[in-house]
């Protein structure tokens, strides 16, 4: 059975077997490992059983969270790996791990056909050597930003910005509802992409403006600047 | 506001193969565009490719019907649709391969998009790809579900070995495989000109990227033409694989609103000229008067 060693310095603390399919690890009483100090976010991270192998994932903690000195959003655990959590530091200890698979010659024959690869193949054939790291995702963490209401608008405060695009005008379908005659249905869009946000003017012949200036194309949204249409004026705030 | 296309659309068999297993459709009504390259013996491919656009398109017709697999919050719910579509065409196809011993292993890649208002909505599987050309530049959209992508992700090889590699011929993603499909989506907004393609890999493996957007570029407002010589220079190069494009050229609406509302406002200037020195009229000299209707006093506030 995999198990978890908690050490603070050189002194070990606590043995604890996994014994669950999942094993939080933060700051407050609800976790499965509480560890009370102040680097640690109150949900910092959990360990997942995943078939034979377990996967340890960061739950956007402020501190982040390190195997073997190496910051992880998300990877696959190895025998005597150690896990940095704030000060703390969890050897992860799994006797029966199985040695990863080295990669294998690739052999397919060159048929000019296109050929589909069954899920077992492939896995075989992008599992990574053994000297690296099988890390399971390289998401970068994901970016957060919202659009808050200052006056004007329709008495919304504000509003997150989850969606692949968010939409703010007149119309019924719009996240954010403006107001004012020439203001258009879709008015402007704010496009979430991996390095940021974007906004376009859309329709209407009230212009958007950023920091007061007209919106040409697409322009990249900085945290704190004004966005104004029409009689509504807001703010965006994010952050990467 | 939204968008009025100018559309192209090609496909070929190619010079090599003996039949045509790739598949398309483009609804202007629905701003529904759709690749499909099917593979499988016999004449499964052709089948799968068919079954999977013809699938999707009903589902994007049907606005009502449930949708399959779990919602997306991050996307309109006309993207949410478009994935279900696909969703749904994989189930259908996986058994029908099932179902009958001549399909067994069928498949097919997909590439769909749908543009309403100024979005477009992206969803795809497997290695057929979509481009966005903006002003001279062309940009990919789409990562393709291929073991050598796959590979250059994980960094097992440089982008050289990715180029010379023996295996890019490998998808790691289609319809109709497995009982339950990951899809790929996205949205984006459309600009006034930009160019939208769609293409199998007959045309990638054939013609580099410059050269599509040289293509594109050169023939400018005649997506037809450009499909055309898109599909001419893969066939020139060899053309081992059959070969699909569309090519949306996408040109924003006035709208009637703005129509009038220009025309309206070309009056006001008409007539802030002729009578603009009559202090106080329309704003004439002093400044201050202006027009007695709401929608003009926004205007001005802007």
């Amino acid at each position: 059975m995999a198990k978890l060693i908690v050490k603070f310095k050189d002194a070990t603390l606590q043995e604890i077997p996994i014994t669950k399919p999942t094993i939080t690890i933060g700051r407050v009483d609800k976790n499965d490992i509480k560890i009370e100090n102040l680097a640690v976010s109150r949900q910092h991270a959990k360990i997942i059983e995943d078939g034979d192998r377990y996967i340890i994932e960061d739950l956007n903690s402020l501190n982040g969270t390190f195997v073997n000195e190496k910051r992880v959003m998300k990877g696959i655990l190895r025998n005597r790996d150690e896990i940095l959590v704030g000060k703390h530091t969890l050897v992860f200890i799994d006797e029966e791990e199985k040695p990863i698979e080295m990669r294998k010659d690739i052999d397919i024959s060159l048929a000019e056909r296109t050929v589909i690869l069954d899920t077992k193949r492939q896995r075989e054939l992008v599992s990574q050597p053994e000297a690296q790291r099988p890390t399971i995702e390289e998401k970068p963490s994901e970016l957060e930003g919202g659009i808050s209401i200052i006056s004007g608008g329709i008495g919304q405060k504000g509003i997150k910005l989850t969606k692949r695009l968010t939409i703010g005008g007149k119309g019924d379908g719009a996240d954010i509802r403006l107001k004012g005659f020439f203001v258009g249905k879709v008015a402007f869009i704010v496009s979430k992409r991996p390095n940021g946000f974007f906004i376009t003017h859309s329709g209407g012949r009230s212009k958007t403006r950023v920091n007061g200036v007209e919106v040409e194309g697409q322009q990249e949204l900085k945290d704190g600047d004004i966005i104004d249409i029409g009689s509504t004026r807001m703010q965006f705030h994010g952050k990467k | 506001m939204g968008f009025h296309f100018k559309i192209g659309t090609m496909t070929d068999v190619g010079k090599v193969r003996a039949i045509n297993e790739d598949y398309f459709t483009a609804v202007r009504d629905l701003g529904l565009f759709i690749v499909a390259d099917g593979l499988g013996g016999q004449n499964a491919g052709e089948v799968a490719s068919k079954m999977a656009i013809e699938i999707v398109r009903s589902h994007l017709n049907n606005n009502e019907g449930p949708l399959v697999g779990s919602y997306q919050e991050e996307f309109s719910h006309d993207t949410n649709r478009m994935l279900s579509g696909i969703r749904l065409a994989n189930s259908a196809i996986y058994e029908a391969g099932q179902k009958n011993p001549e399909h067994q292993g069928m498949g097919t890649t997909i590439s769909s998009i749908r543009i309403k208002g100024d979005v477009m909505g992206l969803a795809h599987v497997g290695d057929s790809r979509i481009y966005r050309i903006r002003g001279g530049r062309l940009e990919r959209l789409t990562v393709d579900h291929s073991l050598v992508e796959e590979q250059l992700k994980r960094g097992l090889i440089t982008e050289e070995q990715a180029a010379q590699s023996k295996h890019r011929n490998v998808i790691t993603r289609a319809l109709g495989v497995e009982e339950t499909i990951a899809v790929d989506g996205d949205e984006i907004v459309l600009f006034d000109r930009d160019n939208i393609l769609l293409c199998t890999d007959g045309l990638t493996d054939m013609v580099g990227e410059e050269d599509i957007e040289r293509i594109i570029t050169r023939n400018g407002d005649d997506p037809q033409r450009a499909c055309e010589e898109l599909v001419n220079t893969a066939n020139d190069r060899g053309g081992v694989d059959n070969i699909t494009v569309i090519l949306v050229h996408c040109l924003k609406d006035e709208g009637r609103a703005g129509l009038l509302e220009r025309a309206f406002l070309s009056i006001i200037a008409g007539l802030r000229k002729a009578y603009g020195r009559i202090p106080g009229f329309l704003g004439g000299e002093k400044g201050e008067a202006r027009p007695n209707s709401a929608g003009a006093k926004d205007e001005e506030a802007l």
